[in-house]
């Protein structure tokens, strides 16, 4: 399966072509459908990494869409891009088969870096990890050991689970309220500087004076774990 | 068959019904009394009968033939009643009738006939009693039933006059009955019509009788006052919306026209930068007024599952103490077990962090976070030392666009607050402020088991 050939299903024009350019010039094969019935047609091969799919679309509701995927089995990730964002929406989507759900508006890092997310997940799931590196750091998972090269780290349970998170999407950004979902299962939009302050106290622990800094600050999107 | 639409309506029927109910009272009543006071009078008839019969047998013996004679033709001079006394072959001897009725058997027994006497003009009923002497005469003796039989026409026309005028009062009572049901509700046509045309400020008068009208006059009372509530909010909302709306908006409208002109890359690369960030708080302000009104609306009680208000605190505690510690201050979370609730976990978090945040940008000294059982609900108490909210802007500081920093000078949106008191309704509990000697505290109690709706 190429992972990277992306369906996009989305009506609106404009917004499909803002997606469409971005993910394009990431390296992105990208099939764009308006229509719900050819958003249908198109994904039910099973040939795509990943499947974008608004919701409120003409010819076929996106959750139909979804609904008629699950039941024929095809397992490609689908991240839901809609403008329904109430809590109890997103729930609905997420227990309904979707992967991942974002709200409209939304800003192009964080749906890329979800996308990317999505894929890799999907590669990963068949193996069971015990290890993560990453240069040279590198954690034990089932000893719950976080080494730099020689140097053994000792980290809260808070900065251990913040790190192997950060560790399994190496090389990926990730944005803050991902880190938000991804460490504490919460999704709302965390005010002030609250994550920053989690990853400024992580850097301090992980990058020391004279190694290669591992954790970045993309800016306006999030955080890179990597070299 | 059609049926008139009036014919449906509780008016007709109310009336109908109580109608039909006082007829059948009426009717039952009255052809009991009839047949009760029938059978009286005919018993009476036959007692007196029997009893004339006697005395005449007693005439007859102890008098002797010309005593019996003798007497017969007093009594049928005297009275209404018949006599009749004939020879053995039924020849008259005495009395007042001409001939021997044929069905008069002389037997002893009562029988009902209708016959004429000697000196009367027309035929009447007689309860008459027959029979043959030792000495072969034959004796008849009949009591009159005419005034018997009128006073029993009497008492049926009396009857059906009492119907016949008491028809016209069931009406009235009918009549009377529904009239009392519809006053009552008149007010309710009159306050609830009113209402819907937008006249918001009457009330159903409560008579003070807990009967069902006063109990539904209550809970339309209790809907109005909460719809009039709801619109006078909504009414502020929209104001304040408004004006919180029209300074971003002014600013990038400005901006664009700025740099429409400009060939300078960095000119529009700043002015996007600076769109962005006012788009930005844009879209804050206008997800934080959806939540709110969502959350104020009851949506999402569908959507509710059994959360832990102790995991939600200490992971709150976790996500946030780093910040508190950053900006050297304390935060403690006192909480013991599991707490389960029925609620929407992202809500609640949300709200919590509201209330923490706050405490971080607008109170002082350490943060502490309490969760306590009270019996009937839970409380979550987020405290710190500083002066808090005084008391005469606890109200502007739970609406939407209530900051109580009128120069704006602080960042927020001003509807933190208002956003976890929705939240906190959302889940049937409510907001207060709690003050002591150096602390403040806003507590959210959350009732622990509500019938919760599943729409």
């Amino acid at each position: 399966m190429p992972d990277n050939k992306i369906l996009v299903v989305e009506d609106d024009k404009t917004t499909a072509d803002f997606i469409v350019r971005g993910l394009t010039e990431e390296g992105f094969t990208v099939d764009h459908v308006s229509d719900g019935r050819d958003g249908l047609f198109h994904a039910s091969d099973g040939s795509y990494g990943a499947i974008v799919l608004d919701r409120m679309l003409p010819g076929m509701d996106g959750m139909a869409i979804l609904a008629a995927l699950r039941a024929a089995d095809v397992k490609t990730p689908v991240l839901i891009l809609s403008a329904l964002g109430s809590a109890e929406d997103r729930v609905a989507g997420l227990t309904k088969g979707s992967d991942d759900y974002l709200v409209k508006p939304f800003v192009f890092a964080e749906l890329l870096a979800r996308i990317k997310l999505l894929i890799r997940r999907g590669r990963q799931d068949s193996t069971q990890e015990t290890q993560l590196t990453c240069g040279d750091l590198s954690i034990d998972l089932l000893k719950r050991e976080v080494r730099r090269g020689e140097r053994v780290i000792e980290l809260q349970p808070r900065e251990y689970r913040l790190l192997e998170f950060m560790m399994r999407q190496a090389g990926q950004v990730i944005t803050r309220t991902m880190l938000l979902e991804g460490v504490w299962d919460y999704h709302f939009d965390p005010g002030t500087n609250v994550i920053d302050v989690h990853i400024s106290r992580l850097r301090k622990k992980i990058d020391c004076d004279g190694e290669e800094a591992l954790i970045h600050t993309v800016r306006g999107a999030g955080y890179r774990l990597g070299e | 068959m059609i049926v008139p639409s009036w014919t449906r309506s509780f008016f007709f029927r109310g009336m109908l019904l109580v109608l039909a109910v006082e007829l059948l009272v009426a009717g039952t009543v009255g052809l009991a009394t009839v047949q009760l006071a029938r059978s009286e009078i005919l018993q009476a008839n036959e007692h007196t009968s029997e009893t004339l019969f006697e005395d005449t047998l007693a005439v007859a013996q102890s008098e002797g033939p010309a005593g019996l004679r003798a007497f017969l033709a007093l009594r049928g001079a005297e009275t209404d009643d018949v006599f009749l006394l004939t020879d053995p072959d039924l020849r008259p001897l005495a009395g007042n009738l001409d001939v021997w009725p044929r069905a008069a058997k002389p037997d002893g027994r009562y029988r009902t006939l209708n016959i004429r006497t000697t000196n009367a003009l027309t035929n009447a009923d007689f309860g008459v009693f027959a029979t043959r002497l030792k000495d072969g005469r034959q004796l008849l003796v009949g009591h009159n039933l005419t005034p018997s039989g009128l006073a029993m026409d009497a008492l049926l026309d009396a009857f059906l006059v009492a119907a016949l005028l008491g028809l016209p009062l069931a009406i009235a009572a009918a009549w009377l009955v529904v009239q009392l049901v519809d006053s009552r509700l008149r007010h309710f046509e009159e306050v609830l019509g009113n209402f819907g045309l937008g006249d918001m400020t009457d009330r159903i008068p409560d008579h003070g009788t807990d009967d069902s009208f006063d109990r539904l006059a209550k809970i339309e009372n209790l809907m109005m006052d909460r719809m009039s509530g709801l619109i006078d909010e909504l009414r502020l909302v929209t104001d304040s919306l408004a004006h919180d709306l029209r300074s971003p908006l002014t600013r990038i409208q400005a901006q664009l026209a700025n740099v429409a002109e400009s060939d300078s890359i960095a000119d529009h690369r700043a002015a996007s930068e600076s769109v962005s960030k006012d788009l930005e708080h844009l879209l804050f302000v206008l997800n934080q007024m959806l939540q709110i009104g969502r959350a104020e609306g009851g949506v999402g009680r569908e959507a509710f599952q059994q959360v832990d208000l102790h995991e939600i605190l200490a992971d709150l505690e976790e996500i946030y103490g780093p910040v508190a510690e950053d900006a050297n201050r304390e935060m403690t979370l006192e909480a013991t077990g599991p707490v389960p609730l029925l609620g929407q976990p992202d809500l609640l978090a949300r709200a919590l962090a509201n209330l923490i945040e706050n405490a971080l940008n607008h109170g002082a000294g350490t943060i502490r976070l309490r969760l306590t059982d009270t019996g009937a609900s839970f409380a979550i108490s987020v405290a710190d030392e500083g002066d808090g909210i005084a008391p005469e802007d606890e109200a502007a500081a739970l609406r939407r666009f209530g900051r109580l920093d009128p120069a704006r000078r602080m960042p927020g949106s001003g509807l933190g607050l208002a956003l976890v008191n929705a939240i906190a309704h959302l889940h049937e509990g409510q907001l207060s402020f709690q003050r002591d000697t150096n602390s403040f505290a806003v507590v959210m109690e959350l009732p622990k088991s509500v019938a919760r709706k599943s729409n």
